[in-house]
């Protein structure tokens, strides 16, 4: 059994209202989760409250065991780092400067880092073959590539969960797969736990392990063969 | 490499602002030799004493007020541009500048009464100081419970339009109830000037900006987080609410206590910002806000050069060239630059 990074206890989660009926989740190591459901139905609420972006309206959620209102906002994004679905990063930001945001949980109010945060931020760059523009500004690259210098931020920060919003919308369709392909590579290599929300079903179910389906105010987990078989996507056509 | 490419930058507009802080301190209604500018600060005692009285008690408060007013409205520009993400927020927009506007048209409008009673000089500096702060902190105050409302931030700029607004109608009704010579001195102080400080007003003005500037520099993580935008923000563990509360008093502290002195000065706070981005090539608050700091001396002392060259025996408002000046190259980098904004 893999390690269990994230679990919540009786969450109701919204901006005023509680969304759904409290629900219990649970996440762990090596796990990739595909957040599925209609529009507004509160997916990106849930994927904030998990961040700690959005308060939460009742019930716990447990980080790494730790309960997520009781961790400082200094220490959570060493926990969880959470990549919007646009990178909003207004673009005069070069690949390195903005792939060494992920160190700022860890280096102190100057940002001076430390010969071993250098060291990270150029391994994951070269990893994710993004070294060679590190000084390109971010505007100058395409989608895609603007996506993965977030993913390689999100890694860079070195937190057991990864969180992202809609990390597909923006893309180009044939490059959606590759960028799911890495998302699984990184939750399979890295042992990491990525959970994700997504309109594109069908190329999601080929990388996700695991769904959390809104359905009749509450969210419903399913392993992805459950999903698949008891064919709950004609229920949403 | 690009440390080394960084300095080099750095270096380039440190010695600009030195040239030009020469050339300031020569240029007025008297010309100064260079060498007695030399002389000044290497061996005081053998300047002549005419020359000395005028460097000390005029042309040098001018210099460093022109560097200070740049530093304060470009860092206060780049502030406002990063809290709302809006490439032409700047003091004006939030209506911070007419909030201390307000704040001396009261005093020098409707303060004369006041002032036969209380015996108090209300064209003292001080008095404008503090009227100009409350009047930015009370406009804030409005902008801040508003915003605290209203979550989007688009709405927050119209409503600093907005509130702008109301504030220039009241200071007209001030105006339109006030006696000539009122006005009069109003205006001037509208137009903005470099050239009424006096020593003693540095020694006030230098601390209070040095001491905000470097308090707002231990910010520029959390500030480049914010380029990411809020959940980002959030998300990395930026408390967002507190740091736009300390953005908008470092702002209404900057830019209060310019606007009291040298009046309102436009446009600078918008376009040095820029400047900047585009010198440097980064959005990074770490190197944009010592750049704004310098490059803001730097362009409101070509201002000020430009304020005293133009006619022969007279200074022309330094707001008139600065709107000259500023307005072409905001338009320029909106055409040119569309995606490279903030």
């Amino acid at each position: 059994m893999n390690e269990l990074f994230l679990h919540t206890k009786a969450l109701e989660f919204g901006y005023k209202k509680a969304l759904t009926a409290p629900v219990s989740l649970d996440a762990s190591a090596g796990e990739i989760i595909c957040v599925i459901g209609r529009n507004g139905v509160g997916k990106s609420a849930l994927l904030n409250t998990l961040s700690g972006i959005l308060p939460l309206l009742s019930g716990t959620i447990f980080l790494n065991n730790s309960e997520l209102q009781k961790i400082k906002s200094t220490e959570r994004p060493k926990i969880v780092s959470f990549v919007p679905s646009k990178p909003e990063f207004l673009l005069n930001l070069t690949v390195y400067e903005l792939a060494a945001m992920g160190r700022y949980p860890y280096t102190n109010i100057f940002d001076n880092k430390l010969h071993t945060d250098t060291k990270i931020i150029e391994e994951v760059l070269l990893d994710y073959d993004l070294y060679k523009f590190k000084e390109r500004p971010l505007w100058s690259l395409s989608d895609g590539e603007k996506q993965r210098v977030m993913i390689c931020r999100a890694v860079i920060q070195q937190t057991p969960i990864i969180i992202f919003d809609e990390p597909t919308a923006f893309l180009d369709y044939y490059i959606r797969p590759k960028l799911l392909r890495d998302l699984k590579n990184l939750s399979i290599e890295k042992n990491k736990c990525i959970i994700f929300s997504s309109h594109d079903i069908e190329i999601s179910l080929r990388f996700c392990t695991k769904i959390w389906y809104f359905n009749n105010n509450t969210i419903e987990t399913y392993s992805t063969e459950e999903f698949i078989n008891k064919n709950i996507l004609s229920d949403l056509a | 490499m690009g440390r080394v490419n960084l300095s080099i930058k750095f270096a380039v507009i440190t010695l600009a602002l030195i040239v030009l802080l020469y050339i300031d301190l020569i240029t007025g209604f008297v010309k100064i030799p260079f060498s007695e500018i030399l002389k000044y600060i290497f061996a005081p005692e053998s300047v002549s004493e005419d020359y000395y009285l005028l460097i000390k008690e005029f042309r040098f408060p001018r210099v460093i007020v022109a560097i200070l007013a740049g530093a304060s409205l470009s860092v206060s520009g780049l502030l406002m541009q990063t809290i709302f993400r809006n490439p032409l927020a700047g003091p004006y927009v939030l209506g911070v500048s007419s909030g201390a506007s307000l704040g001396v048209a009261l005093v020098v409008l409707g303060g004369t009464g006041v002032a036969i009673k209380t015996g108090l000089n209300i064209n003292s500096h001080i008095i404008l100081l503090i009227a100009a702060g409350l009047g930015s902190t009370v406009v804030l105050s409005v902008v801040l419970a508003i915003s605290s409302r209203v979550r989007d931030i688009l709405s927050v700029l119209i409503t600093g339009i907005l509130i702008a607004g109301v504030v220039s109608s009241i200071v007209n009704i001030l105006q339109y109830f006030a006696t000539d010579v009122n006005v009069k001195s109003f205006i001037v102080w509208t137009m903005g000037s470099l050239h009424s400080v006096s020593n003693k007003d540095i020694s006030i003005l230098f601390p209070l900006i040095f001491i905000t500037t470097i308090f707002i520099y231990i910010f520029s993580k959390r500030l480049n987080l914010l380029l990411g935008g809020e959940n980002f923000a959030i998300s990395m563990g930026v408390k967002l609410k507190s740091l736009r509360i300390l953005s908008f008093i470092t702002v209404s502290i900057l830019t209060g206590a310019i606007t009291a002195y040298c009046g309102p000065i436009g446009f600078i706070g918008i376009a040095v910002p820029h400047i900047a981005r585009w010198i440097f090539n980064t959005s990074d608050h770490f190197v944009l806000i010592p750049a704004s700091v310098i490059l803001g001396g730097v362009f409101i002392l070509a201002g000020d050069i430009l304020s005293c060259s133009f006619i022969e025996n007279g200074i022309l408002p330094i707001n008139a060239i600065t709107a000259i000046l500023g307005a072409p190259f905001i338009i320029w980098i909106v055409v040119k630059n569309k995606r490279t904004m903030v």
